[in-house]
């Protein structure tokens, strides 16, 4: 079994993981403790990539990057190259893919924050920033984790996005699960149950992580 | 609770009822052909001609050659497989699964581009080699037959580590030549078959000809139901009644 494609996976899951985390905070920030207009209807346009086929993504995502595409093109203006068949366009597509599943977590817990403390926070002088980074992340770490845990699987799994935007590019964008579903169409049956099982460990153990956090949190 | 079941149980029975009398009852008669993606669009006007001369409805199911092989592995409810290469269907043969497999088509790759700088260039060793030409498309060599001819030739030619950098792997030759229309890359490995859709008409290709033509065979499963009119079909196909529309979709004998 080739264990590239197993790698690529996980630097991917880290990559977009972390990248997204530093996203994600402000943004479930804005959605819970921001008031302004249209609120509902940016909470909506973050959690669709939940519920819109991978399919319809990926093809959008491929004209939007694509040479011809509004992104492609000053992404290739800023940094040269192509962005549609590499591990920053890949990584990019996963990001977009997971970001609900990172989003929903944090913005839980944000709502759970006592809402005194951060009026104390304001009373008593501090910046908006300094009452994020000091009131609300601290009180909100058990939400952090799930969110990094969850699109961490969440991209180990990613499928059907990168089979239309990565061309399965040995040793650059050609995934686990591009990986098994190729194993499957060339008969390698074996390989295939391997990886699979590799694949099925991980988000086993990611769940049980998850649901390990959230006891503690309940108890605490 | 009681009452629950009898509730639950009636729901079941309607929604298997409603699923399952249908098809039971066209079970002895319609045809279904399982059919690799690049044959597709020939086949749903084959099949047509078909029902028209002899009243057998057809089903098509579209897919690439290795998934229908794996379904067919696991009997699948096919009568007939047409598949885009030889070796899948001469496997199930020995495997027993398929009667002899016949060849119905045999199709050629050509390289195709919708970029009007790269379609002034002449051969098509001058397009994948030209320092315009980032991307290049092809299908899968290790599961799509169309990429592996493709691959081969470029080997054969000596041109595939020049080109290796370029080459991006659609599923199957259906997105090989998808990812050329939409223009994401330059130029792309497809089917002959593509290049003459209306979709390819509107970039140009270069010939192959040093390509080795891509062998199609089709069989019969051995444990199909409608035997009789799978014969038929099969007979059909492989007969000159449909030479001009194998000819039109750019398909040899």
């Amino acid at each position: 079994m080739d264990f590239v494609p197993l790698i690529i996976s996980a630097k991917l899951a880290v990559v977009s993981t972390i990248l997204l985390l530093v996203l994600a905070m402000p943004l479930a920030a804005a959605l819970v403790f921001g008031r302004f207009p249209g609120r509902f209807l940016a909470d909506s346009l973050v959690s669709l990539p939940l519920v819109l086929p991978p399919t319809v993504l990926g093809f959008y995502l491929l004209m939007l990057m694509g040479p011809n595409g509004a992104v492609g093109k000053a992404w290739s203006s800023w940094a040269g190259g192509s962005l549609v068949f590499t591990f920053t366009g890949i990584t990019l597509a996963a990001m977009i893919h997971s970001l609900p599943f990172a989003v929903q977590p944090l913005k839980t817990s944000f709502q759970k924050i006592d809402k005194r403390l951060l009026e104390m926070a304001s009373v008593l002088g501090a910046s908006p920033a300094a009452i994020f980074f000091r009131v609300i992340v601290p009180n909100s770490l058990g939400g952090l984790a799930a969110s990094a845990i969850l699109a961490f699987a969440h991209t180990m799994g990613e499928f059907g996005v990168i089979l239309m935007i990565g061309g399965s590019i040995p040793g650059r964008t050609k995934v686990a699960s591009i990986a098994i579903y190729e194993y499957v169409e060339t008969m390698h049956y074996r390989e295939a149950a391997y990886m699979s099982l590799i694949l099925v460990i991980i988000s086993y153990l990611v769940l049980v992580g998850v649901n390990m956090l959230n006891s503690r949190e309940r108890h605490a | 609770m009681n009452r629950h079941f009898t509730g639950i149980f009636a729901v079941l029975l309607l929604l298997f009822g409603s699923v399952v009398k249908p098809v039971s009852a066209s079970a002895g008669k319609e045809l279904t052909v399982a059919v690799a993606a690049n044959f597709a669009v020939a086949m749903e006007h084959i099949s047509a001609l078909f029902t028209e001369e002899t009243g057998l409805p057809v089903r098509l199911t579209v897919s690439s050659t290795g998934r229908l092989y794996t379904q067919i592995k696991n009997r699948a409810p096919y009568d007939l497989f047409y598949a885009a290469d030889s070796s899948r269907p001469d496997l199930l043969f020995t495997e027993k699964l398929c009667a002899e497999p016949n060849r119905y088509a045999t199709g050629e790759i050509v390289l195709w581009s919708s970029s009007e700088e790269i379609c002034s260039l002449a051969t098509w060793q001058e397009v994948v080699t030209s320092s315009r030409v980032k991307k290049i498309a092809i299908a899968n060599p290790d599961t799509a037959p169309y990429g592996n001819v493709a691959r081969e030739t470029l080997e054969k030619e000596r041109l595939y580590q020049a080109v290796e950098s370029k080459l991006v792997y659609g599923s199957n030759v259906g997105q090989s030549f998808q990812y050329a229309a939409m223009g994401v890359v330059d130029a792309a490995f497809v089917a002959s078959s593509s290049a003459r859709s209306e979709e390819g008409k509107a970039g140009c290709s270069w010939q192959v000809q040093e390509a080795p033509k891509v062998e199609q065979k089709a069989c019969m499963t051995l444990y199909g139901r409608n035997v009789e009119s799978a014969k038929r079909f099969l007979e059909f196909t492989l007969s000159d009644r449909i030479a001009d529309i194998r000819e039109k979709f750019g398909y040899g004998r």
